[in-house]
This record gives C-alpha cells, sequence and structure tokens, in this order.
C-alpha cells in the first residue's frame, strides 16, 4: 500500500468564506432597506431603490449569494477532506466561483434596472439562466471528478446530501427556466396559467428544499461532529431520513397553490406529502442535536456549538411548522400573510443563518492557522444574532394572525369590515418597526463577526496548501459484507443515478395530468386567457402602493397579466396590478392617477 | 461505534427513537386517510363544494339580514333618495370609492361619464343601484356589494342622479344608449349580472 502525498485547496474555501460574508452582509442591509421601507415609504429613492426592485435582491442575494456561497465553502472544505483528495480541477474551481460571483452581480444590476421574469426566485433573465446552468455544470464536474478519485472508499452521509444537492438543483433549474426569449433582457415562460404555477412551485419549494437544506443538512453532518469532536448519533437514521427527505421533498411544492386553480388532487397531494415530511426533517435534526449528546457541558463554552444547536433547532421548528401551514385549514389562515414571512426568517435566519456563523467561526481560524480574535465579539454575536431573530420572528406572527383576522371581519350587516385594505396595514405598522429592529440587529451581529474574522485572519497566515496523505484506493478491492447501504456508498454513480430517479417521481406525478387533461383545470367563466408575447408595453410596479398592499410583491409584465385580467388603458391614467409574484390566485387592480404616480413611484417603461 | 472513520468523523449506529418511527407510521396514514377522505369516499368537501357551501351560507345570512331590516332596498323596491343627509352621505361614498374612475365631477375617465343622458347599462336608479351593486367585473367596474350596504349604494346611486346634465367640463363623450326617463318600468337589462365567481368545472 503506498502512502500519497496530496494537498487541500484551502485559497478556494478562504474565496467563498470571504464571498459569503460579503454578500450575507449586503443581503442582509438590503432586506433591512425594504423593512425600514415599509413604515417609511420616504426611502423609496428614485426608480432603483424602490420596494419591488429591492426585494427580490434581497431574496436573491441571500439565498443564492449568501447561502450559495456558504455552501461552496463548506463544501469544498469538507468534501476534500471527506474525500481525502485535492479538488479534480483548480481551474474548475476558480471558473465555479468567479462565474458565480459574476452571476450574482449581473442579478443585481438586471433587478435593479427592472428586468425579471417575475417567478419568485427565478427572477432572473434568460442570459443570466444560461450562465447559472453552465456554472453549475462545472461545480458538478468539479464535485464528481473529486468524488471518483477518492482515497476514501465509501462516501459519508455528507457527500449524498451534496450529490441530490447537485442533481436535484440543476434539474429544478433547467425545467423552470425554459422560456421564449424576446429581447437580450426579456422572456416569457414556455408554461402558463396553472402548469405555469405548478412548475414554478415545484421549482420554488424545491429551492429551499435543495438549496437552502439538503446542502446545509450535509454541512451540518460534518461540521457538528467536527466541531463537537463527538461521533454521529446514528448511521441507520441517516440512511433512512436521507432518501425518505430527498424522495418526499419533491411532491411538496403544491402546498404553495392551496385553494388555487390548480386541481384539487394536486393540492392534496402537496399536503400529504409535507405531512410525511415531518418525520424525515426531524430525522436531520435529532440526528444533528444527539451528536451533541455528552458535549452539552462544552455548547455552554463554545461559541461555534452555540451557533449551531441554535441552527439545528430551528432546523426543527421550521420542518414543524411547514407541514402545519400545508394542511388548508391552516394555510387559509396563513397564506398572504406576515406568518409566511415569520416561517421563512425562522429557516432563513435560523437555520442558514446560524448554521452558516456557525462554521465560518470554526473554519476560519483553522484555515489561517490560528485562533478565533475575540471569542466575547463572538459570544456578543451569538446572542444579538438570537435576539434578532426573536425580534423580527415574533412581531411577524402577531401580524400575520393579525391580518388574517382583518381581512375576514364582517359587519353586523355582512360586509367588510376592513374593506380598505390600506386600515389592516397601518394598524401593523408598530410590528413593522420592531421587524426592522430585529432585522438591524441581526446585521449588527454579522458586522461584528466581519470585524472579528478580518483580525483573525490578519493575525493569522491563510494555509493555502495543506499537505495531506493518504494511501490510494486499491483497485478490485474485495467486498466485505457490512450494512447494505454500504454498497451505494461505494458507488457514486450508482449513487448519482438513483438519487436522480427518486427525486424525478413526485415531479413527473404531478405534472403529466396537469399538462395534459384539461378537465383536471377549473376554470372562471368570464375570465379568457390570451396569449401577448409581442406586446410593446410594460408596467413595472413597485413601491407605496405595494407597501400598502402588502410587501410580497414581484415586478409583472403585462403580458402575463393579460392572460389573467383585462387591462384597460387610458391616456392618463394606470391600472396597477397587484399580484404575489407569480401567484395567478391573487390579483388586485388599483388605478392610480397620472399625477400620483410620481408619488407612487412608480416607474413606466 | 461503527468502524467508520471520515476525516476523524465516528458513526454510532443507534437504534431510531420509537416515537420517530411511529410518528412517521403516522404521517403516512394520515397521507392515506386523507387522500381517501376527500377523493375516493369523497366524504370531505374539495374547494369548489366549500366555496360553494361558504356562498350559500353567506346569503342565507344575507336573507335573514333583509328580513329584519326596516331600511332594506333592493333593486326591485328602491326609490332616489332626496333628503340633503342622504345625498351627503351618497357624496361622500362617491369621493372616496369612485373618484378615480368616474372623476371628481363624474364627467368619466376610465369609466363613464355619469352626468349624461347616456348609459350603457340602462339609467335610472335602479339600473344604476344594479350595476354598483354587482358591478360589470369584465369592463373594469367591480361589485360593491361587498364593501357597501345595500343602503349606501341608495344613497350613492341617489347622488349620481342629481349631478344629471351636470355637463362637467372635461367630461367624456357619451357611451350607450340615450335613456329616457319613461322606460323606467323596462325590464332591467340582465347583460349586467355578469358573476365573475361562478366556478364551472369544464
Ligand atoms: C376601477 C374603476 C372604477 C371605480 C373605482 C368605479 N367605477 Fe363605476 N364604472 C367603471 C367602468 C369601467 C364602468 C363601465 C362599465 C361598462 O362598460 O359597462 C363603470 C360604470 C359605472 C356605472 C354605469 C354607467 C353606465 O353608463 O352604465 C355606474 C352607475 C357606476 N359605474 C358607478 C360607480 C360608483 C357609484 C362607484 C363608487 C362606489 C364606481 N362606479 C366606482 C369603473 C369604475
Ligand atoms: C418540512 C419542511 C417544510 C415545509 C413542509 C414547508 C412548508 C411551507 C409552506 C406551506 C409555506 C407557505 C406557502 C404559502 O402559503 O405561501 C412555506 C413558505 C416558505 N418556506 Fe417553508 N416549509 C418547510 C421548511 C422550510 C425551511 C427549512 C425553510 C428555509 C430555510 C423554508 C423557507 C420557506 C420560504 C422561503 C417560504 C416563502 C415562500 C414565499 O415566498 O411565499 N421552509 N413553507
Amino acid at each position: 500500500m503506498t502512502i500519497e502525498k496530496f494537498s487541500y485547496d484551502n485559497r478556494i474555501v478562504k474565496n467563498f468564506a470571504l464571498a459569503t460574508i460579503i454578500w450575507g452582509i449586503v443581503g442582509m442591509l438590503m432586506g433591512l432597506i425594504i423593512a425600514l421601507q415599509i413604515p417609511f415609504p420616504g426611502l423609496n429613492i428614485g426608480e432603483y431603490l424602490t420596494f419591488g426592485r429591492v426585494r427580490p435582491v434581497h431574496t436573491n442575494a441571500i439565498i443564492f449569494a449568501f447561502v450559495g456561497n456558504g455552501i461552496f465553502m463548506g463544501l469544498y472544505y469538507s468534501l476534500q477532506r471527506l474525500c481525502k483528495a485535492r479538488m479534480f480541477s483548480d481551474g474548475l474551481s476558480k471558473f465555479h466561483f468567479w462565474g458565480w460571483q459574476s452571476i450574482i452581480v449581473l442579478a443585481a444590476v438586471t433587478l435593479l434596472t427592472g428586468h425579471t421574469t417575475g417567478k419568485e426566485y427565478a427572477e432572473l433573465e434568460w442570459p443570466i439562466d444560461i450562465l447559472i446552468a453552465v456554472v453549475w455544470v462545472a461545480f458538478a464536474i468539479n464535485m464528481f471528478g473529486t468524488i471518483i478519485k477518492r482515497r476514501e472508499r465509501h462516501m459519508y452521509v455528507a457527500i449524498w446530501f451534496y450529490i441530490a444537492t447537485v442533481v436535484t438543483v440543476a434539474v429544478l433549474h433547467i425545467v423552470n427556466s425554459i422560456e421564449i426569449p424576446v429581447s437580450i433582457l426579456k422572456s416569457y415562460s414556455a408554461y402558463a396559467g396553472v402548469q405555469d404555477a405548478l412548475v414554478q412551485w415545484w421549482y420554488g419549494h424545491n429551492a429551499v428544499a435543495f438549496f437552502l437544506t439538503t446542502p446545509y443538512l450535509g454541512l451540518m453532518y460534518y461540521f457538528v461532529p467536527k466541531a463537537a469532536n463527538r461521533p454521529v448519533y446514528s448511521y441507520r437514521l441517516s440512511i433512512i431520513h436521507f432518501w425518505a427527505l430527498i424522495f418526499l421533498y419533491i411532491w411538496a411544492g403544491p402546498h404553495h397553490l392551496l385553494y388555487s386553480s390548480l386541481p384539487d388532487w394536486a393540492q392534496s397531494l402537496g399536503t400529504v406529502f409535507s405531512i410525511m415530511l415531518l418525520a424525515p426533517s426531524w430525522g436531520g435534526m435529532i440526528n444533528g442535536l444527539l451528536t451533541l449528546r455528552g458535549a452539552w457541558d462544552r455548547v455552554r463554552e463554545d461559541v461555534v456549538l452555540k451557533f449551531m444547536v441554535v441552527a439545528i433547532t430551528a432546523y426543527g421548528m421550521s420542518t414543524f411548522e411547514g407541514p402545519m401551514l400545508s394542511l388548508k385549514s391552516v394555510n387559509a389562515i396563513s397564506h398572504f400573510t406576515d406568518w409566511t414571512i415569520a416561517h421563512v426568517h425562522i429557516g432563513g435566519l435560523g437555520w442558514n443563518g446560524m448554521l452558516t456563523f456557525g462554521i465560518l467561526y470554526w473554519l476560519i481560524p483553522r484555515i489561517y492557522k490560528t485562533n478565533l480574535y475575540s471569542a466575547k465579539l463572538a459570544s456578543f454575536h451569538f446572542w444579538i444574532a438570537t435576539l434578532g431573530i426573536l425580534f423580527y420572528a415574533v412581531p411577524m406572527y402577531w401580524a400575520g394572525f393579525t391580518q388574517s383576522l382583518m381581512w375576514k371581519e364582517f359587519t353586523a350587516d355582512g360586509i367588510l369590515k376592513y374593506p380598505n385594505f390600506l386600515e389592516t396595514v397601518t394598524q401593523l405598522m408598530p410590528m413593522y418597526k420592531l421587524r426592522a429592529l430585529g432585522g438591524a440587529m441581526f446585521l449588527t451581529g454579522a458586522i461584528v463577526m466581519t470585524y472579528n474574522l478580518v483580525k483573525t485572519m490578519k493575525q493569522g497566515t491563510l494555509n493555502a496548501e495543506e499537505a495531506a496523505e493518504a494511501p490510494a484506493l486499491e483497485k478490485n478491492e474485495k467486498e466485505h459484507g457490512g450494512h447494505w447501504h454500504r454498497w451505494i456508498e461505494r458507488r457514486p454513480v450508482q449513487m448519482i443515478v438513483i438519487s436522480a430517479v427518486v427525486i424525478l417521481i413526485g415531479g413527473i406525478v404531478e405534472f403529466i395530468p396537469t399538462f395534459l387533461v384539461q378537465s383536471n383545470i377549473p376554470t372562471i367563466e368570464s375570465v379568457k386567457p390570451t396569449l401577448h408575447w409581442n406586446c410593446k408595453e410594460e408596467i413595472f410596479i413597485s413601491v407605496k402602493v405595494v407597501t400598502l398592499v402588502t410587501h410580497k410583491w414581484c415586478d409583472l409584465s403585462v403580458p402575463k397579466l393579460n392572460a389573467m385580467v383585462n387591462i384597460p388603458k387610458q391616456e392618463s391614467l394606470y391600472m396597477i396590478i397587484h399580484s404575489n409574484g407569480d401567484r395567478s390566485e391573487q390579483v388586485r387592480t388599483y388605478i392610480v392617477k397620472e399625477e400620483n404616480i410620481q408619488m407612487y413611484g412608480i416607474t413606466i417603461i | 461505534m461503527l468502524d467508520h472513520n471520515y476525516d476523524g468523523i465516528r458513526e454510532l449506529d443507534n437504534n431510531l427513537p420509537p416515537w420517530w418511527i411511529w410518528g412517521f407510521y403516522l404521517t403516512i396514514v394520515f397521507a392515506f386517510v386523507y387522500l381517501a377522505h376527500y377523493h375516493l369516499f369523497r366524504t370531505g368537501p374539495l374547494q369548489t363544494e366549500e366555496y360553494n357551501i361558504a356562498m350559500q351560507e353567506a346569503a342565507d345570512q344575507a336573507k335573514a339580514r333583509e328580513l329584519k331590516m326596516k331600511d332594506f332596498v333592493s333593486a326591485e323596491t328602491i326609490t332616489a333618495l332626496n333628503t340633503p343627509e342622504a345625498l351627503g352621505a351618497g357624496k361622500g361614498i362617491f369621493e372616496k370609492n369612485c373618484v378615480a374612475c368616474h372623476g371628481a365631477e363624474l364627467g368619466g375617465s376610465v369609466g363613464p361619464n355619469l352626468t349624461d343622458d347616456f348609459w350603457i347599462n340602462g339609467g335610472g336608479i335602479k339600473n344604476i343601484f344594479k350595476v354598483i351593486t354587482d358591478g360589470v367585473s369584465a369592463k373594469g367596474m367591480i361589485s360593491w356589494k361587498s364593501q357597501l350596504t345595500p343602503k349606501q349604494i341608495q344613497q350613492v346611486a341617489s347622488f349620481i342622479l342629481t349631478k344629471h346634465g351636470s355637463n362637467p367640463v372635461g367630461g367624456k363623450e357619451p357611451q350607450g344608449e340615450k335613456y329616457v326617463e319613461e322606460t323606467i318600468s323596462a325590464p332591467l337589462t340582465d347583460s349586467i349580472s355578469v358573476d365573475s365567481t361562478i366556478i364551472v368545472n369544464q
């Protein structure tokens, strides 16, 4: 047996870590801006910094820039060590890094200048979609190449999650982004109406599942046992919850379309698969938390573990809440209200945010061969971030319930008690202010972390090429028994193929009948869909109106809306179409006089 | 402890917690029961049915209220009001809800001119009451019955009539048919009862 010498590439890990920190601050700052724009509409400055433009920048920056780079940072660090191999190709690593950063910059510029497809979390226009696909494939090759040339016979559970992530995100992105370009920065989705909604939320929900959840579970499986120096609680639990999770998740998308024109059977599938997701999700939480068994005394002292405990707990909370929200009776209360926003931020701030911070505090000192600059500051960060989450979530739950109750309250005469939507918004102003405070606290924590980590980097030196050695894998090694699952852990190709099959089933079962069977779709007599792919005019809408209406807002183009409502256009008046992104079921119309357009910050292009 | 060792990470192989396994089974049973309840035995109401039940309930309640209400008006029984209080209330309602489309002087913009002799949906208090109540949603005039009581609709309709012939500056050109008061007893046009809320399964 020959021992091979090689080195781990820590420079790429450092680059992704810096990107995570920088984009994290940018994304959170964008979030703070939109949070403040609601109680203080004067902050909608000019055309580019209006709520409608900044909101998608916030969501994209957090998901794809902050969490995305966080995934790559943790994955490039852990994959090399779990495979006992350097990344497959330094060139691909670099291409992946710079490609991803340029996508982020392009995303910010195009969204702020009003170029959007209007599909939530898939707002980017077609040239950027292509770039994303190219960079993702490069990343996939780099990752699978590393796995193929590994020096560790079996793939650890973290790698199963990475594989499922890379495969599924590719499928989701490509299928949902099929669109017909009409100009360099405008395209229309190939899907329309309820089919579009189904594809969009199959994508949207699984963006949550396979971008915010499975890769982070992979990171949890590596960094939690590492930081706690404890064995993983249960191998067999990791097997069953992994396969159950990736199989069940893909079916759950329709829970975003309850009480819509989506056929009832598809809605019901969304509900029951979400309920069945509860146990597999909690399987991950149990495996994370119980790995810390016997290390609880250390949790009290070690800030890294503290961040991780809060992250895993938040994961458990949002994956309990999610299935509840998928029940129609609960969704009838929560949908369109700030309850959803509260739910999302337990997941986003708690699970993704806190885990990222924990990993950063663990990893930076290690690759810089030094100790953390200040444990005190890190502890301060932990507390202000935890409080920030509470200050964010509690007011939003409150706001959600209040909205829901007010929207449905009738007077003795049988008419709506608050027919004017604005009344329900002004009522919530104190909650919106508190939420902004929570966000500001969370951001403050992140800024303190940045300072702390920069100081840490300054006092150490980057160990860019970390020397390592391991015996090469022997060809034709005899397979010795063990658990049946060891079979696939030795076979990356089979792992890729089988997980691809497992994640394709749900989508196929839901798509085919919805696309092919006309009688599936309930129709509203007076609404006649039309297609206007060559419509010259687009009205991009933003801000104050939106602030008055709701803060869930995406720019929408007229052609798409024409398919849903009849829009009269007058010389002096413009109709404002309000809708929650792509949700065709929620369209409100407003008419605003021309002189108010300036005041409302509406841009007509 | 298993013999696994990945970069120093070891794995235990604890049994699955029983509450977790049973919880998982329970959710799977729930899934089958749920699907059977709604789609096999059809014992639970699906959304169209749920909607129709809710609408029926609302209609029953509305009927009950009509019976109780002394001053209830309907398209059949309505008459124009002329007391200053009623017209003042009507003006207030108009300013709050209708100005954006019909103009402050009722000369029309998105919506038609309400001061001339021409009406798309028929003139006279009854037709006006009916349009405001039910709307012409396909044309952009919403139904106001969920926001205004019949009484309030009567007030605003009466207010509109007082502006007849006021000929405001910049008023829109006439639209629809010339309406002559004598035809007041003619049957109500029913083209306006477009109800966008009826859901049908093709
Ligand atoms: C969103 C714009 C809008 C608002 C707000 C609006 N309307 Fe209208 N209204 C219209 C349009 C458009 C029509 C024309 C309908 C048609 O073509 O049949 C109309 C028609 C009418 C008519 C019938 C006119 C005719 O010629 O038949 C009356 C009466 C009327 N509106 C009263 C009101 C009152 C009262 C309010 C306030 C409570 C109101 N409207 C608010 C857009 C609006
Ligand atoms: C078992 C797990 C989960 C289920 C079943 C679930 C279910 C749901 C449901 C039903 C909604 C509301 C949809 C609506 O009414 O509009 C929702 C929204 C959302 N959830 Fe979850 N959730 C889960 C876990 C998570 C986690 C861990 C995160 C974050 C990391 C997350 C992020 C989101 C986001 C971003 C939205 C907002 C969608 C929008 O913009 O409206 N979810 N989820």
